[in-house]
């Protein structure tokens, strides 16, 4: 029981890291008043960067690569995070729309480097675990003084929540929103790195399997509070980690009326608690006014 | 005139700026004197605002030249920072606080703080040390800027400019939203801003508040300069005169007493009746109202007063939480929208832009929304265009709409404020009623249209037409009333005969005061 325990407890937290992650880069990119759904294409380009990378930096050594790797990652989510504040705040795109734009060009563009460059596939050594979860660990709490501390954050609230306000005390939404955004960018790509080269070792067509919008998910159910967003990400890590104890240990869980062994219904399990979750706190969850509104002119 | 020196603190020269299809300033000069209360009034669309903009580097203007303090700064002004760093602040018509932050936060948010690192305490002791020099009561600065009363929202507009240092203080139509004794307060207060060498640039349209506060007047006319004049010299018929140039010959519509039978049935009976808004909060608390046919029923009242809560509840677009409504003898408290207005309700709403109309409808459809089952309209499934266009056309004729050539085929969002509001008008004027809900009708609207609607809800109550006028202007409520209710809080704090009302007395009302 306690093996069982201690084996959920480390799941959870490993499977709520990459949540977590990107789910920082949803709270700035959200606070800023820029919708964010690009996160999941943020997290697969990271992971496929990042194993790239480290792939092609092997004969540097395993630290070295790795942290080119991890560096890539970083850089190629950076791009990505610009491409979307590009989109959204100088073509005045819907923000959706860019985010699914880029979801798909993520997925398609990984999908054929990787199937066309690694037609055997992609293993690389790979970094502990550990080490992106202490950066998981801390990054909230850095999130939360920025916006609540720093002069920057108050920018950013203010630009998210009042375009206009803002405008009107003399701050240009502009700046802000692309630093902000680039930012989700790079964190999300985080996460994504850690998928592949803490986690995976390798890399799988689609590895992020939804991942960015758990986080978004998280952002939402954590009322767009960092502290929040990362107890979302460690309540859907719970039931990632629950599913795969369950699936692994072969236990089996008879509840309304349905055998929980099979593996597609468990495979489910964390997408129906984000619906669940979802539902139980929209209409409580205040989003920022000025979310996905377009930027004024100026 | 009491300033020693005449050293100008703003001076704006040949400014001109277009909007697309609207000329708002044509070529206008502006020069106000250091250290004094200049006022700038003119009708709506007279282009104040605009004028005060473009000073505030929140428009630029095409052409003109432009002097702060001595400084050409003729092009240097792109955004607000650029006048907020020469010592100009805005207190805007509508106002630019963040609402979801709090009132410190708004006021260090784009202070000129180099660290990187906000300090709560000591903009709190700065912010707190400005309150208390200014005399200024009953500001948290820990409370959401949103929560707070427009008045107390205004008091932190002000704060903000002079936590910044403003030098320039620009208000525009500041008192719009006020009750009579909070717009006292607040000249007292810019007196005593005055009298600390703040400049203050005023813009309004109430001449009353012009000729008592401020030592110099600039009147606008669409869009150009009518007049340069020291308030100590000059009168109320002679501003008048500049403002509304040789519309002045029109007469004013004289209000013919109507006799509104005092025993008759009430049209519209109100028994405590609640309403919650959004948040769950009581909006509109045990609201006990009614009005007759024949008889128009004023409701005054602070902004945010209830009004719009209680004007929906009795359109239907909201649920009551108590109460009873009755429409002659109905009880429809619980009816649908479709219902209430089959029996006779017609509704003007507050929000032209949001409730009232679908900005790309051209006014055929515009019309026909809501009539579509009308045999009057053609009725059946398939819309009869003809008919349609050939009803909306009569109606522009006959309400007076300037829509282009295109006639009926016009979208709705290209026409001017007015024009617009008389398509909103007609439609509920047309559609028979017998109660009409009426909330801000005549908002925005130049002198001319204001008229017009006025008029045509005047002779709706001739024809037995019950009306139930919601309105922040004080003058509208006592010009067209046979009875005034005033709202504060959610509740009716008093109704009174038109002969029986005092501003004094309504205005005390609106702010929770005793009688």
């Amino acid at each position: 029981m306690t093996d069982l325990i201690l084996s959920l407890t480390w799941g959870t937290l490993y499977y709520a890291t990459p949540l977590t992650l990107a789910a920082m880069g949803g709270v700035l990119s959200e606070k800023a008043g820029v919708v964010n759904i690009a996160l999941e294409g943020f997290i697969l380009a990271g992971a496929f960067a990042g194993v790239c990378a480290a792939d092609v930096s092997s004969r540097y050594g395993v630290f070295l690569s790795n942290v080119i790797g991890i560096f890539a990652a970083v850089v190629v989510g950076a791009l990505l995070g610009l491409l979307h504040a590009f989109l959204t705040q100088k073509t005045r795109m819907d923000h959706v729309v860019s985010g699914l734009g880029i979801n798909l060009l993520a997925s398609g563009a990984t999908q054929y480097l990787y199937l066309h460059e690694y037609p055997q596939g992609l293993t690389v050594t790979g970094i502990p675990r550990w080490m992106f979860l202490v950066a998981a660990v801390v990054l909230p709490f850095i999130v939360q003084f920025l916006l609540v501390r720093t002069h920057w954050g108050l920018k950013l609230r203010a630009v998210g929540e009042s375009c206009e306000g803002a405008f009107m005390a003399g701050v240009s939404a502009l700046p802000v929103r692309f630093a902000a955004v680039t930012l989700s960018g790079v964190l999300a790509a985080l996460g994504g790195a850690y998928l592949s080269l803490a986690d995976d070792h390798n890399f799988s067509t689609d590895v992020s399997a939804g991942k960015g919008y758990i986080a978004l998910a998280a952002v939402i159910f954590g009322k767009w509070n960092p502290l929040g967003a990362a107890g979302g990400a460690l309540f859907f890590g719970f039931f990632y980690a629950l599913q795969t104890e369950l699936q692994i240990r072969h236990i089996s869980a008879h509840f309304l009326g349905i055998s929980w062994t099979n593996s597609f219904l468990l495979d489910m399990l964390p997408y129906i608690m984000t619906i669940v979750a979802l539902a139980s706190v929209i209409g409580r969850a205040v989003p920022p006014a000025d979310l996905g509104r377009e930027e004024l002119a100026g | 005139m009491t300033t020693p020196t005449t050293r100008l603190a703003v001076k704006m020269s040949r400014i001109t700026r277009t909007f697309p299809g609207v000329v708002a300033n044509s070529s206008v000069n502006l020069s106000v004197v250091a250290g004094t209360f200049h006022a700038v009034i003119g009708e709506n669309g007279a282009g104040k605002s605009t004028l005060l903009n473009i000073l505030f580097g929140k428009y630029l203007p095409d052409s003109g030249t432009i002097e702060i303090d001595g400084e050409d700064v003729t092009g240097n002004l792109h955004q607000p920072v650029d006048s907020i760093k020469r010592g100009v602040g805005l207190v805007s018509q509508h106002y630019s606080l963040v609402p979801a932050l709090s009132v410190l936060d708004n006021l260090m948010l784009g202070s000129s703080s180099t660290s990187a690192i906000l300090s709560f305490r000591s903009a709190a002791a700065r912010a707190e040390s400005l309150i208390s020099d200014l005399g200024i009561s009953g500001i948290d600065l820990r409370a959401r800027a949103g929560s707070l009363s427009i008045a107390a929202q205004q008091k932190v507009e002000i704060l903000k400019a002079l936590y910044r240092e403003a030098r320039i203080l620009l208000l525009d139509e500041p008192t719009a939203a006020l009750a009579p004794q909070e717009a006292d307060a607040l000249f007292l207060l810019l007196a005593r801003l005055k009298s600390r060498g703040t400049t203050i640039v005023f813009v309004t349209h109430k001449l009353r508040e012009v000729l008592l506060n401020s030592d110099s007047v600039t009147v606008l006319r669409n869009g150009r300069n009518a007049g340069d004049f020291k308030t100590s010299a000059t009168s109320s018929e002679e501003l008048l005169a500049a403002m509304l140039g040789t519309r002045m010959a029109v007469p004013a519509t004289v209000k013919s007493p109507r006799l509104v039978e005092e025993g008759a049935q009430p049209l519209l009976e109100l028994h405590r009746v609640q309403v919650r808004n959004a948040r769950g909060i009581l909006a509109v608390r045990d609201v006990d109202l009614q009005v007759r046919p024949g008889e128009i029923v004023g409701v005054a009242g602070v902004d945010g007063s209830g009004q719009n809560e209680l004007a929906e509840a009795i359109v239907g677009t909201v649920g009551t939480s108590g109460g009873k409504m009755v429409l002659a003898g109905d009880d429809i408290t619980t009816r649908p929208v479709a219902l209430r207005m089959g029996a006779g309700i017609a509704y003007i709403p507050a929000d032209r832009h949001r409730t009232a109309i679908v900005p790309s409808f051209n006014i055929a459809e515009t019309y026909l929304l809501g009539h579509e089952q009308d045999s009057a309209w053609g009725g059946g499934v398939v819309i009869n265009w003809a008919l349609a266009h050939k009803r909306a056309t009569n109606m522009l004729q006959q309400y007076d709409v300037r829509a282009s050539s295109r006639g009926s085929a016009v979208r709705l969002g290209s026409l001017s404020g007015g024009n617009q509001q008389k398509v909103i008008a007609a439609r509920a004027l047309e559609a028979a009623p017998r109660l009409i809900v009426a909330c801000q009708p005549t908002r925005g609207l130049d002198v001319a249209a204001t008229r017009f609607v006025h008029d045509a809800l005047r002779r709706a109550a001739g024809n037995g037409v019950g009306v139930l006028l919601f309105s922040l202007d004080l003058d509208e409520i006592f010009e067209m009333s046979d009875r005034i209710a005033v709202m504060y809080n959610g509740a009716v704090t008093g109704v009174m005969a038109r002969s029986e009302a005092t501003v004094a007395k309504v205005g005390m009302l609106m702010t929770g005061g005793e009688q």
